[in-house]
């Protein structure tokens, strides 16, 4: 066990676990925009800033919490001065990037961030690269990418055209922190960066499935033990179709052997 | 679009994932720049998604992904070169070729570029041309420079 102060509350962490972990583990709130835990921590949004003392820190230093492997004798601070001093900035910076989130509103009010002093851009996007990572790392689309660098980057499609690779599976508009990813979706169709998809039915009742064509495939390619019949029917009928099963077991009309088959 | 370079350029590095900064650089030397149909093929070739290649594209200034004139005309903006007047230099060129920063004459034969330094800065104000460094230039050897090359 390793342990690490926060706030000056000694607490046991986890071997290879990061400050943003073990804080929230510990039921503390470290604000962030570009964390996802089943993501690789990327330190882009920097609003999880912290202070570090001991174990080897530099006096009075920042870092973000979310890229922080904790180690013996460290001890975090979460809301010193200091802190919300470069917190307020970084917020400041990206409402000037981005005026209209109400997210990035919902922060400042919490953060007592009253003025933007900044020009105010006319962006949708905050840059945090979360649509890209799922699409890489979860999904494995890899359909979207990083273009240009600095405050030109954008994310989206390569020279964004309607992604070739996109399964329309829509997670990068459901990880998006200001959600700034339009969906369209009808009863037939799925419409997400220019291109539309049609959206499968089940085979069972013809009800329009969250699943398309593109996105079945790509499953089935990445696990192996996949069938169609297991994503191509609906909740509803998935659901009356395992109560059957439990049903006909209790009555004794299937024995356990049989439902493996 | 003849691609037949491009098939030549991936092969001569064996196909190598990791090579696609190399072979995006030999792209641009063979076509002068990056066509969209040359980005598509070397995805391909290397079963890269396509992001991969275009994140790497984009990222890059000495890239271009828009077709460049017959001459390129790098003014050098760096700290020397900029105390020295270059800035001055650039809007010359810009007034001499009627054409902005990035932008290719009409009649494809230049192309205006910038960059922040080309280590050359005991030569400021510096000009090059197609590679070849013109360092001391001044406004009024501007159209000089561009005639050696009409």
């Amino acid at each position: 066990m390793i342990h690490v102060r926060i706030n000056g509350k000694l607490l046991e962490a986890k071997k290879g676990e990061t400050v943003l972990q073990l804080a929230q583990r510990n039921g503390y709130h470290i604000p962030n925009l570009c964390y996802h835990p089943s993501l690789k921590a990327d330190g882009a949004c920097r609003m999880c800033l912290v202070e570090v003392k001991g174990a080897n820190a530099k006096p009075n230093s920042l870092t973000t919490a979310c890229t922080l492997t904790v180690k013996e004798g460290m001890e975090v601070l979460l809301d010193t001065p200091e802190v919300s001093k470069h917190r307020n900035t970084i917020l400041e910076m990206l409402m000037a990037l981005v005026p209209d989130s109400p997210v990035l509103t919902k922060m400042a009010e919490e953060y007592g961030l009253k003025e933007i002093r900044l020009a105010q851009g006319d962006e949708v996007c905050i840059k945090c690269g979360l649509c890209v990572r799922i699409c890489d790392e979860v999904v494995g689309a890899k359909a979207l990418a990083m273009e240009g660098r600095g405050t030109e980057t954008t994310f989206n499609p390569p020279f964004n055209e309607p992604p070739e690779r996109c399964v329309a599976c829509t997670s990068c508009a459901f990880i998006c922190p200001v959600q700034c990813i339009p969906v369209k979706k009808t009863n037939d169709s799925i419409t997400i960066w220019g291109r539309e998809f049609d959206r499968l039915k089940c085979t069972r009742c013809g009800r329009a499935l969250d699943l398309t064509e593109e996105h079945m495939a790509l499953m089935m390619t990445r696990s192996s033990h996949l069938k169609p019949e297991d994503l191509n029917v609906c909740d509803v009928c998935s659901r009356k179709e395992v109560l059957g099963t439990m049903k006909s077991l209790v009555d004794g009309q299937i024995t356990l052997e049989r439902v493996g088959k | 679009m003849d691609l037949a370079k491009v098939d030549q350029i991936v092969e001569k590095y064996g196909f190598d994932k990791n090579a696609v900064l190399a072979i995006l650089q030999d792209i641009q030397v063979a076509y002068n720049y990056l066509p969209r149909e040359a980005i598509n093929k070397v995805s391909e070739l290397l079963s890269l998604p396509l992001g991969q290649i275009s994140s790497q594209a984009t990222f890059f200034s000495s890239f271009s992904l828009t077709p460049r004139g017959e001459h390129i005309v790098t003014v050098c903006m760096g700290t020397a070169c900029h105390v020295r007047g270059a800035p001055r230099v650039l809007s010359e060129l810009e007034r001499e070729l009627k054409i902005d920063d990035g932008e290719t004459t009409a009649d494809g034969k230049f192309t205006i570029e910038t960059v922040n330094c080309v280590g050359a800065c005991a030569l400021g104000p510096l000009v090059m041309v197609n590679g070849n460094y013109h360092g001391n230039i001044d406004t009024a050897e501007v159209s000089t420079l561009l005639s050696a090359y009409r």
